[in-house]
């Protein structure tokens, strides 16, 4: 079964030749694509492949670039990622809210623990799930932020200004 | 210390036969909660000594605390603290509770309960055995009897 979703993802999208990797039985990973190509892959796989259970979405900052994975699963065993891959001075997605109601609260993590900007979310959300009084612009789970510039008294992050 | 009267010896006799207990998560990942829970329930069931769970702080005399301090929970927790009347106890449960545990130096994370809340008695363990949870209960109360009855001697 899952031979046949990599030759009709293969068939559709020549330019997944060389970018899907399948780990182990039912567990098929692309490659990190930039928006142009993912959306068309991503809306393929849930209407056309029956990926239709949306499981989780984990960021990701990568050094250079910021990637989400979305885990998406056909109901049963098997479980297809395919990895959006944008700037890191720009990190702007779009929200799959309109297909996956449920997203909220992943995105919503993306968006304070790396700073994503997630475009299509609802509106008056809580902040989460950072604290309350969390500094603007900090983002813990970027890969230049440093627990040590930031003081847990005062709610406040100061980087040395060289960096 | 001036020693007590016939009253205030009755109160603090019930308040050491029955104390209300509050139990307050403030950042723990569940474990030592479910031990918390078990320590409540028929199995250990804490109740034979008197203690009750209760709702609310106001009620309560001893603050049962599982897990590392949040920056989210810091000021909850300071709250529920001064809502509850004197004299007051804190039990710290699990290794979070008292150091901080695996979370400490995490961002988010303000450490163990003593940085927040003084602590009465620190139950060791990940997660903290129902029996632990037991024998500080019953150790806390033994050492309010020794202290009362040094007050009359
Ligand atoms: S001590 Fe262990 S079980 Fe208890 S809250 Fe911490 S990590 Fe969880």
């Amino acid at each position: 079964m899952t031979d046949n979703v990599q030759g009709s993802l293969l068939a559709k999208f020549p330019y997944l030749e060389s970018k899907i990797k399948e780990q182990r039985q039912g567990r098929i990973f692309l490659d990190p694509l930039q928006k142009e190509q993912f959306w068309p892959v991503f809306d393929y796989i849930i209407d056309e492949l029956g990926y239709k259970d949306f499981h989780m979405l984990v960021g990701r900052d990568s050094g250079e670039t910021m990637h989400v994975i979305y885990l998406l699963t056909d109901g049963g065993a098997n479980m297809l990622c395919p990895k959006l891959e944008v700037e890191k001075e720009n990190p702007v997605i779009r929200s799959i809210y309109s297909r996956f109601s449920n997203c909220t609260w992943h995105e919503l993590e993306l968006v304070d623990l790396l700073g994503f900007v997630v475009e299509g979310l609802p509106e008056g959300l809580p902040n989460y799930p950072l604290p309350d009084g969390w500094p603007k612009g900090s983002h813990p789970l970027r890969k230049d932020w440093k627990v040590e510039y930031f003081n847990k008294e005062t709610l406040t992050y100061n980087p040395p200004s060289d960096i | 210390m001036a020693k007590r009267n016939i009253i205030e010896k009755a109160i603090d006799w019930s308040r050491r036969k029955s104390p209300w207990i509050i139990h307050f998560n403030a950042g723990a990942c569940n474990g030592c909660d479910i031990e918390v829970v078990d320590a409540l329930t028929p199995r250990y069931d804490v109740e034979r000594f008197g203690m009750l769970l209760k709702g609310t702080p106001r009620h309560a005399d001893v603050l049962v605390c599982t897990g590392a301090v949040t920056l989210q929970t810091r000021d909850r927790l300071k709250r529920i603290y001064e809502q509850m009347p004197e004299p007051k106890f804190v039990l710290a449960v699990g290794t979070c509770a008292c150091s901080g545990g695996i979370f400490e130096d995490c961002y988010c994370v303000s450490g163990g309960m003593d940085t927040v809340v003084p602590v009465s008695a620190y139950i060791p363990g990940c997660a903290a055995r129902p029996e632990a949870i037991l024998d500080a209960v019953v150790k806390l109360l033994t050492s309010l009897e020794k202290s009362q009855k040094a007050i009359d001697n």
